[in-house]
């Protein structure tokens, strides 16, 4: 049986609706980055913002919930990753959407170097550098998003680039036949503050 | 400009032009239509609420002072040793100061004399415990030798791989451990502004050299704000808020020092001198696992809002024992160092 709705309810509504109007963009932007296709995208997006609403007393005050529902999209897009997909009824209308006005990303010149090496990291790695790059994160709100310590991101952080410089010089190598002048990145200066 | 950054699939702004408003809000309204258990014994077995607990602990670690929020000061009971209740919020007492820089100058000086209960070997083991609700999160092990060279790993075989690799961080991460090597000698003023600038700002500029950098990036920080959900305009900092963030930057250099190289005299030394030129740090005695220690207590005016960070350290050697940092509605987040003296070696060959 189903209760009539309470104060309690519309107070819960409303702290809801103002967590989705203030992140909606922000997730919905992280898991475009990291599916495959938008109907994927559509599912993850809904089954994040569910996870919120069920889990509403622990999301975090103020722009602090960011990290915490990219964390839970993470954990989402994991299930995804592991074969766990399941369409939603809930994200119909986005799928459509998304499905009309998605077009993959079209990289040309270096871009395309820098993918490949990217994309030859392991998982991990890949997405400590994302929530950098991409989600513009500090190391404190990456610790929040992983599960870790900020000193854990800080060492992994530290990792990842240099590996992503070794893959950078490697595509470098490939790219440039023996004999040839190549110019290698200089993993000094990726090992600082952004790669 | 970071080379991830020039592949991004796609941005925020673009994935919001792909979905049309009407449809957003259908999906928030079939959520909000889905009945939830909220019992508290349900919330209470939510997987992610330790995540969530952590969020205080994250930001109070950082920079940001507004996120901070009100400080309520609870130890979390583990199996390492922990500092006694440190005391409550401070109070923005000036009277305080002295003594706080008193008894942190000698004990620095005390430690720079030699009477540290330095051990012999060439480098400092430094393992950190991150224990949130009673439990632990991770480990981090970071190896300084006495030589400046840094390696790190989460456990021992990393660890041991990162040497074998020469994966040495030194290049990278040793602005802190540098400035605090220097401020155990050197004039303390000039180390102040030496560790703090181990991190890019404007603190230092003129007020008209800031207020042209604070217009000329208007335009990106509203953007990062907006990313960030926060809608209330930010006043460049001035006069006191100025000195509190410049504090609070400085604690956080000297404590990311400390997780390098804690194990380290000159290093401790240094970030104990540095300390004491924060007014609004306090120092009182407490007692660790039976041995003496200090408290050194960072309140609200240096972590924003109601924020707190605990500092502990042996009382005669300086050696760190933990820091614990807490705010308003969330458990206490607790680092515990175990810090030992090593040959680079017997690490290599995994004798530790």
């Amino acid at each position: 049986m189903t209760s009539p709705p309470t104060a309690v309810d519309d107070g819960r509504k409303r702290r809801f609706e103002a967590l989705y109007e203030a992140y909606h963009g922000a997730v919905l932007g992280y898991v475009l980055r990291r599916t495959a296709n938008p109907e994927d995208a559509a599912d993850v997006m809904a089954e994040t913002f569910m996870t919120s609403w069920r889990r509403l007393n622990e999301v975090p005050a103020g722009q602090e919930a960011r990290p915490w529902l990219y964390g839970v999209a993470r954990r989402v897009l994991a299930n995804y990753h592991r074969g766990e997909r399941r369409r939603s009824a809930l994200a119909d209308r986005l799928r459509t959407d998304l499905a009309v006005s998605y077009r993959p990303p079209e990289l040309a010149g270096e871009p395309v170097r820098i993918a490949a090496a990217f994309r030859r990291l392991p998982d991990e790695q890949r997405e400590l550098l994302a929530l950098d790059a991409w989600e513009g994160l500090d190391y404190a709100e990456i610790a929040v998003v992983l599960g870790c310590s900020r000193n854990a991101v800080r060492i992994r952080m530290h990792r990842a680039r240099q590996q992503l410089a070794r893959e950078l010089a490697s595509t470098t190598r490939l790219e440039n036949p023996a004999g040839f002048t190549t110019r290698r990145p200089e993993p000094r200066g990726l090992s600082g503050e952004h790669v | 400009m970071s080379q991830v950054t020039q592949i991004i699939p796609v941005t925020d702004d673009d994935a919001a032009r792909m979905v049309r408003p009407e449809t957003m809000a259908d999906l928030a309204a079939r959520i909000v239509a889905t009945p939830v258990d909220v019992s508290p014994a349900n919330r209470h077995r939510a997987p992610g609420e330790r995540r969530a607990r952590n969020v205080k602990r994250g930001l109070l670690a950082g920079i940001p002072l507004a996120g901070a929020a009100a400080a309520a000061v609870v130890l979390v009971a583990t199996s390492t040793p922990q500092p006694a209740a440190p005391a409550a919020a401070p109070t923005r007492s000036a009277s305080q100061a002295p003594a706080a820089t008193s008894r942190l100058m000698s004990l620095a000086a005390h430690i720079e004399a030699g009477d540290n209960g330095s051990m012999p070997d060439n480098a400092s083991l430094e393992i950190l415990n991150h224990i949130s609700r009673g439990k632990l999160w991770d480990v981090s092990y970071s190896l300084y030798t006495d030589g400046g060279d840094m390696y790190s790993g989460d456990d021992k075989q990393t660890l041991m791989t990162a040497i074998a690799q020469h994966d040495n961080q030194a290049d990278g991460a040793n602005r802190e451990v540098a400035a605090a090597r220097y401020a155990a000698a050197g004039d303390l003023a000039a180390a102040r502004v030496r560790m703090i600038d181990t991190t890019p700002n404007d603190f230092f500029l003129s007020l008209a050299a800031r207020e042209k950098l604070w217009k000329a990036g208007a335009a990106a920080r509203q953007a990062i704000m907006r990313m960030k959900g926060i809608k209330t305009p930010r006043e460049m900092p001035t006069g006191q808020a100025l000195q509190d963030q410049i504090n609070n930057a400085l604690w956080s250099e000297c404590t990311d020092a400390l997780n390098w190289a804690g194990g380290n005299p000159e290093i401790r030394a240094g970030v104990l001198r540095l300390l004491s030129t924060i007014p609004e740090v306090t120092v009182a005695d407490s007692t660790t696992g039976g041995q003496p220690t200090l408290t050194i207590t960072a309140g609200p005016a240096v972590f924003g809002g109601d924020g707190n960070a605990v500092l502990t350290v042996n009382a005669t050697t300086g050696l760190p024992v933990s820091i614990v940092s807490t705010a308003t509605g969330v458990p206490a987040a607790v680092e515990t160092y175990q810090i030992s003296r090593v040959t680079l070696a017997n690490i290599k060959a995994g004798k530790f």
